[in-house]
């Protein structure tokens, strides 16, 4: 009987199953040289400075709220504008190649966008945050576009037929019909657009100059919690360790509140990976 | 004074879209053809480790993203198994299980990087190895293969496993006889979606495979794939610029393949 088979292959599907409380748990667990210590109230603090054991967070976390924020200020209208082109302006055969080509790129490797911008960015703007945010910005545009997208779609043709058939012009249709039934997963899409961009490690490290301080303009250099990982984790012991332990832990749990929050606000609207990365 | 319409909105939005992403890709078709031919050319005398980047860099990716796979491949099956029993039992653990998969899905692969680093590097002692990359890869793609997999038997008909259980066929075969064949297509995505983000990965791999650009001998070497050497030549290597061009080409043509293949699959698959 395949009995024990089923119970060997249903452990091994718990291994999926729980990667993602197994991984935060770890996170958690391995975080405690430095929770342990009574050290937490050290992580609120202004200074990022493992040598002098200061493991102030906050630069750190207006480093990744600036980046991630500035890059969805700038990739929602274009994504959404660019959306709304694909599906009402542009006509079955380039809405098909524009939508093939969207995919495409939404699974292109994010060192691709960092490649761009160190070469093409980083020459104009500085290692900065506004380097950051535009290759931010460039990678999370393709997916959000899809997600725009597939909402978009979502809303009933008849609606849509009834507007025009009261004499609404279609830009009315669009913005007071098609946009405002599609809000919910529009939002859903933002947001997961947003984790996406929160998530982002290596092609931000490649452009954002990586100096944990405060940036006080656009052309300031800046370092975000991800991009302290890539920089620090091979040297990191002890209390050091932790903290980017517990630094990656809230990179996870802030991802995973926003992921879950997508879900539940495009609920039916919004689906796992309509694109590949 | 009126804003402007929003058809014009639009084309502009879209135009510009289009344009910024074709300079990226003939940037890079452009840089990188220009690359791969200045290295191919024998004057550059550079050392040999340097000369094997790229293909010591294809063939780890090559290594780990099939490892990867033939790990994620029983643990994603395991996981649908899973999925389809406890839906029919037990609704609310159901979907308790897709949601974790979804939110797995989504976990930041930096992070799952130092778990990787942490877990397999240090404790288990496998240090940068190619090994070590790609169990912590296959940390990230086994859950998305999972959730792409019960998305496809969750879009068959409700009734077809209630009723091949009524004909009494037992659960186990019903799962392998009849629901995976019947959703070939979603399975089929799924593991090429899973080898897109394998192909893609960097952050996870950076931190457990690394960037050494040496001929990997073993599973226990390092080697850095080919997204990771593109990262490695443009950021700590001076001069790297087109060496990173010429191994970004062949990044984003193995990718764009695998992407259309995935778009094929899904266009194929019933919706």
């Amino acid at each position: 009987m395949p009995r024990l088979a089923s119970l060997l292959l249903a452990g091994l599907g718990l291994l999926a199953a729980l990667a993602a409380p197994a991984v935060a748990m770890f996170l958690l667990w391995r975080a405690f040289p430095l929770i342990g210590d009574g050290h937490l109230l050290r992580l609120v603090d202004d200074e990022w400075f493992p040598g002098e054991g200061k493991f102030g967070l906050l630069p750190l976390v207006v480093g990744t709220a600036s980046t991630a924020g500035l890059a969805l200020l700038l990739a929602v209208p274009i994504g959404l504008l660019s959306a709304v082109w694909v599906r009402f302006y542009a006509g079955p055969r380039r809405a098909r190649l524009a939508e093939m080509s969207l995919g495409v790129i939404a699974g292109m490797p994010s060192v691709v966008f960092g490649l761009f911008g160190t070469f093409w960015i980083v020459p104009a703007l500085g290692a900065s945050l506004a380097s950051a945010a535009l290759v931010l910005a460039m990678m999370v545009v393709p997916s959000f576009a899809l997600f725009a997208l597939a909402a978009l779609r979502q809303v009933p043709e008849g609606l849509l037929r009834d507007g025009q058939a009261l004499g609404l012009h279609k830009s009315r249709v669009i913005r007071h019909l098609a946009l405002r039934t599609a809000q919910p997963g529009l939002i859903g899409a933002a947001t997961l657009a947003l984790a996406r961009a929160l998530g982002e490690a290596l092609a931000v490290e490649m452009v954002a100059g990586n100096v944990p301080n405060f940036p006080d303009s656009l052309l300031a250099p800046v370092r975000t919690l991800t991009t302290t990982l890539v920089q620090e984790f091979e040297y990191a012991h002890g209390a050091h360790a932790g903290a980017l332990h517990l630094v990656a832990l809230a990179v996870v749990a802030l991802a995973s509140m926003l992921v879950t929050l997508a879900f539940k606000l495009g609920h039916g609207q919004i689906h796992a990976a309509p694109e590949a990365a | 004074m009126s804003a402007p319409p929003l058809k014009l909105l639009a084309t502009g939005a879209a135009i510009a879209v289009a344009a910024l992403f074709s300079l990226l890709m003939l940037d890079i078709a452009v840089e990188g053809l220009h690359g791969l031919l200045a290295t191919a050319l024998p004057k550059t005398t550079t050392t040999t480790a340097d000369e094997g980047g790229v293909f010591a860099a294809l063939l780890s990716t090559v290594s780990i993203s099939v490892l990867a796979l033939l790990t994620s491949l029983p643990v994603a099956l395991g996981c649908a198994w899973l999925g389809v029993e406890t839906l029919a039992r037990r609704p609310r653990v159901g979907t308790a299980l897709r949601r974790s998969l979804d939110v797995a899905s989504a976990t930041p692969s930096i992070a799952i990087g130092l778990v990787g680093w942490t877990l397999f590097s240090n404790s288990f002692g496998l240090g940068f190895s190619l090994l070590a990359g790609a169990l912590t890869l296959s940390l990230m793609i086994a859950p998305l293969m999972a959730s792409a997999f019960l998305a496809g038997i969750d879009a068959l008909p409700a009734a077809l496993r209630a009723q091949s259980l009524g004909l009494g066929v037992s659960r186990w075969n019903t799962f392998w006889r009849l629901l995976l064949p019947s959703c070939r297509p979603a399975i089929a995505a799924g593991i090429v979606l899973a080898l897109g983000r394998a192909t893609a990965e960097t952050a996870c791999l950076i931190l457990t495979s690394g960037i050494s650009t040496r001929w990997p001998e073993s599973m226990g070497d390092p080697g850095a794939t080919l997204a990771v050497h593109v990262y490695h030549l443009a950021r700590n290597v001076p001069d790297g610029e087109p060496r990173a061009y010429s191994a970004a080409l062949l990044l984003v043509v193995v990718n764009a393949l695998v992407q259309v293949v995935l778009a094929r699959l899904r266009l194929g698959g019933p919706r």
